[in-house]
């Protein structure tokens, strides 16, 4: 019971520390979602061509101006397409992108349990070697 | 000389060619006198490969303006060192150093281990030849000693951002490492066609998969170093595509050099690694595939051309010709399982596998993807840096656990008194996830500390017991480790890598979490401040180079009573057309300082671009950390009686016990000691 109450104060705790990122850090949260139009594999937060820094101060002015970043982001695909986003949307066959990894890591290792989780019969003690 | 070199490139094309013929028809027909022409063939065509990169450094060094090569990649003003290393700066050249390495590396390859493993060294020998006369194929198609009808005075000069240390050594570095990795694979093929699937080759190849992985991971490392310095975005990774291409063999060949260690304790396991030898060395293929021919949009657009098809042919020759001959070979290949128990050391290897493959799978399908959208018709999409970081960070997470669990666990099973040992890695794990919670605030970095201190506890632990037995030996604490590192400098280097990633993985979480930017237009005279800095611009500053016209700005930055100059630079190349804004990066182990000058007007106002990146030095002390570790593992393993016993904490065993008596006992009871571990097993 104590310990399901200290569980809570830190949880508490730690919710009330974590407070919202500033402004700039908002802006570079957009900014790195979006690819720069005109130039090869750069987001707009990393690029430095003269459009990127445009912008990003239309992404500055608009989360200042109090919109959400989602709604910046639906700005942005409005008017370039969807093809200025970063990465693809989780939905149709980016899907299958956002989900792959997830689904490689849990396939694997759960084929690894299921093919070599049973013990097999070994007579000896029950620590093993400490040495390689 | 040019024509020496056109020449010597046909030849040596014919010399590999035969050299793979003559080798597989030896190999299977069992003359010997077949098995030797290939060889001497393999060492001709690197003899010829060799005149070849020695006539086109001439060139480059002469400046000989005939070649169109040279004309395209060096000037007047280009100094010697860049004249050099602009044999790697375009793709002819870049190809035919390529060849020239994989030459090398193979003659090393197959004259090692012709004796110790002769009936492997003669099928990878042809493995080893095939391959290189794709590449001197390649060569051939691009004509690195093509004339012009004219030589014009001047030449147009190497791209000039590769114009920089980090370039001269960031592809040599990469094309090792992939070349190496055909030593791995051309072995793992002959074990799989002589059918000498016992473990043999792993052991015979080891070395050489360290080595590839040390210099694949030195080249990222560099590379990333030089992105940092130069590119001027205030990063050192973008998940960038011909990034991606490099980091994904380095991904398999980790989870090879894992398992192979699995497959040397237990004889278990060879179907896996050799399928992991594979993939490594056909991701690494793909790879340079993409780099090459310009088919993943990217920053490194300086090295494309048309030879996409042949590579192409080649990736699929690649793995279909490996996976059907480990179809082949499937039933010899199942032997008993890899592990007894998956709460083991051998269990947490496997895991290990899987995640690096997930994290290598997943990255190679984000820079597949868009191509594959674009195959089927679909509108040009990118897969960029979130999608990446949201694959990265929990898998890097679970893989830092990962690495703490298993140094822990020990081999073959685990008892309950095992968790005893988790007690002090867990404390810290939580100590750290608390003041993470409370002070940093993220939820990815809580995590990402709280592993950090988990694994770290995990192998302070292991140190901590080398140096323990030290003490009970007699021998002192620091004896007993430098002793551990010296028996067993696998094991013990392997460590000092994981420490050396931890480092790098703190730098990591510290520069992306927690980097802070800022941009200004200022006059000179007006100050601005990032975070806890104050910056004072003090007006630009014009000047040239013999290519360059520069501008530079003088920026003082100031920190409660200390006062630094930061003069960052933006060059503009005429005959290139090309502007380059250099960074002005002052470093210190809490953060970087990086400061861009990204515009300026005719009245002197100047805008800036600055960023303060946390622990970005702790990504390359890190890195530094971990290859040293590398080398060390690399170091020869002294297997001798003395040694075994000095760890096991043996006091007959301490220095000094050469003399034949004492030598002999010990030997005897190690001689007890494997007779036990055999019956036990």
């Amino acid at each position: 019971m104590r310990a399901a109450l200290l569980a809570a104060a830190v949880a508490a705790l730690c919710t009330a520390a974590w407070g919202s990122p500033d402004l700039d850090q908002r802006v570079r949260a957009v900014a790195s979602q979006l690819m720069c139009p005109v130039c090869e594999g750069r987001t707009v937060a990393d690029s430095t061509s003269e459009l990127a820094a445009q912008m990003r101060a239309v992404i500055r002015q608009r989360l200042a101006q109090g919109e959400s970043e989602e709604a910046v982001l639906r700005y942005f695909v409005d008017r370039y397409g969807p093809s200025v986003l970063a990465s693809p949307q989780p939905a149709g066959p980016g899907l299958v992108l956002w989900l792959a990894p997830a689904l490689l890591a849990a396939g694997g290792a759960g084929y690894v349990v299921y093919r070599f989780g049973r013990r097999s019969p070994w007579t000896g003690s029950e620590d093993g070697e400490e040495d390689s | 000389m040019t024509g020496v070199g056109a020449v010597s490139v046909v030849a040596a094309l014919l010399a590999c060619a035969y050299a793979a013929v003559a080798s597989f028809h030896g190999a299977r027909s069992g003359h010997g006198r077949w098995v030797e022409s290939g060889e001497r063939a393999l060492w001709a065509a690197a003899a010829l490969l060799t005149v070849c990169v020695a006539a086109l450094v001439h060139a480059l060094v002469t400046r000989d303006f005939r070649l169109a090569y040279v004309v395209r990649n060096t000037s007047l003003a280009t100094p010697l060192l860049y004249r050099v290393s602009a044999l790697w700066g375009a793709q002819a050249g870049s190809l035919l150093f390529w060849s020239w390495l994989l030459a090398v590396v193979a003659c090393a390859a197959v004259s090692r281990h012709r004796l110790t493993h002769p009936h492997l060294s003669a099928w990878a020998c042809g493995v080893l030849s095939a391959t290189l006369a794709f590449f001197v194929f390649l060569v051939v198609v691009e004509k690195p000693f093509q004339t012009l009808p004219f030589a014009p005075a001047d030449g147009r000069g190497l791209n000039p951002l590769l114009e920089d240390p980090g370039m001269v050594a960031h592809p040599p570095l990469l094309y090792l490492g992939f070349v190496g990795l055909s030593v791995p694979y051309a072995f793992a093929v002959a074990a799989l066609v002589t059918r000498r699937l016992d473990g043999s080759w792993v052991a015979a190849t080891r070395r050489w998969a360290v080595a590839c992985w040390l210099s694949l991971g030195a080249g990222l490392v560099v590379g990333g170093w030089w992105a940092y310095r130069t590119l001027g975005w205030g990063g050192y990774w973008g998940w960038d595509p011909v990034e991606n291409a490099a980091l994904v063999p380095w991904l398999v060949t980790t989870a090879y050099l894992h398992s192979a260690v699995v497959e040397e304790r237990r004889g278990a396991f060879a179907a896996w690694n050799l399928a992991l030898v594979v993939l490594a060395f056909s991701t690494a293929v793909l790879g340079s595939f993409l780099t090459r021919t310009g088919l993943v949009v990217s920053v490194h657009s300086f090295a494309r051309s048309e030879i996409g098809p042949y590579f192409l042919g080649f990736v699929a020759v690649v793995l279909l010709a490996s996976f059907a001959l480990v179809a082949w070979r499937w039933e010899d290949l199942r032997g008993k399982p890899p592990t007894d128990d998956l709460v083991s050391r051998e269990g947490a290897f496997l895991f290990n596998n899987v995640l690096f493959l997930s994290f290598a799978g997943a990255v190679l399908l984000g820079t597949l993807y868009p191509l594959a959208v674009q195959a089927t018709g679909g509108p040009q999409v990118f897969v960029g840096p979130p999608y990446f970081h949201a694959v990265a960070g929990p898998l890097g997470v679970a893989l830092l656990a990962l690495m703490g669990v298993a140094v822990l666990l020990p081999w073959r099973r685990a008892g309950a008194a095992v968790l005893v040992r988790f007690r002090y890695p867990v404390f810290a794990a939580l100590l750290a996830a608390l003041a993470a919670a409370v002070f940093l605030r993220r939820p990815g970095v809580v995590a990402g500390l709280a592993a950090v201190s988990f694994a770290l506890g995990a192998h302070l632990r292991a140190f901590h017991a080398a140096g323990r037995a030290g003490t009970r030996a007699g021998r002192g604490y620091l004896r007993g480790l430098l002793d551990a590192f010296r028996a067993q400098p696998r094991r013990y280097g392997g460590y000092l890598v994981h420490l050396g990633v931890l480092v790098v993985a703190v730098g990591i979480v510290g520069s992306h979490a927690y980097v802070r930017e800022r941009e200004v237009t200022v006059r000179p005279g007006e100050a601005f401040a990032v975070g806890r800095y104050a910056f004072v611009y003090g007006g630009l500053e014009a000047g040239a180079t013999p290519r360059a016209d520069v501008v530079r700005a003088r920026l003082e930055l100031r920190l409660e009573d200390s006062v630094a100059v930061l003069q960052p630079v933006r060059l503009v190349y005429p005959r290139w057309g090309q502007v380059v804004s250099r960074p002005a990066i002052r470093s210190t182990w809490r953060e970087d300082v990086y400061a861009v000058l990204w515009a300026f007007q005719p009245d002197g106002a100047a805008t800036f671009r600055v960023w303060l990146n946390p622990l970005v030095r702790w990504v390359w002390a890190g890195a530094l950390v971990a290859g040293l570790g590398t080398l060390l593992t690399l170091w020869p393993q002294r297997t001798g009686p003395r040694m075994f016993l000095a760890v096991a904490g043996w006091p007959g065993a301490q220095a000094g016990s050469r003399d034949g008596h004492r030598g002999r006992a010990a030997r005897q009871v190690l001689r007890a000691l494997r007779a036990g571990r055999e019956d036990r097993a």
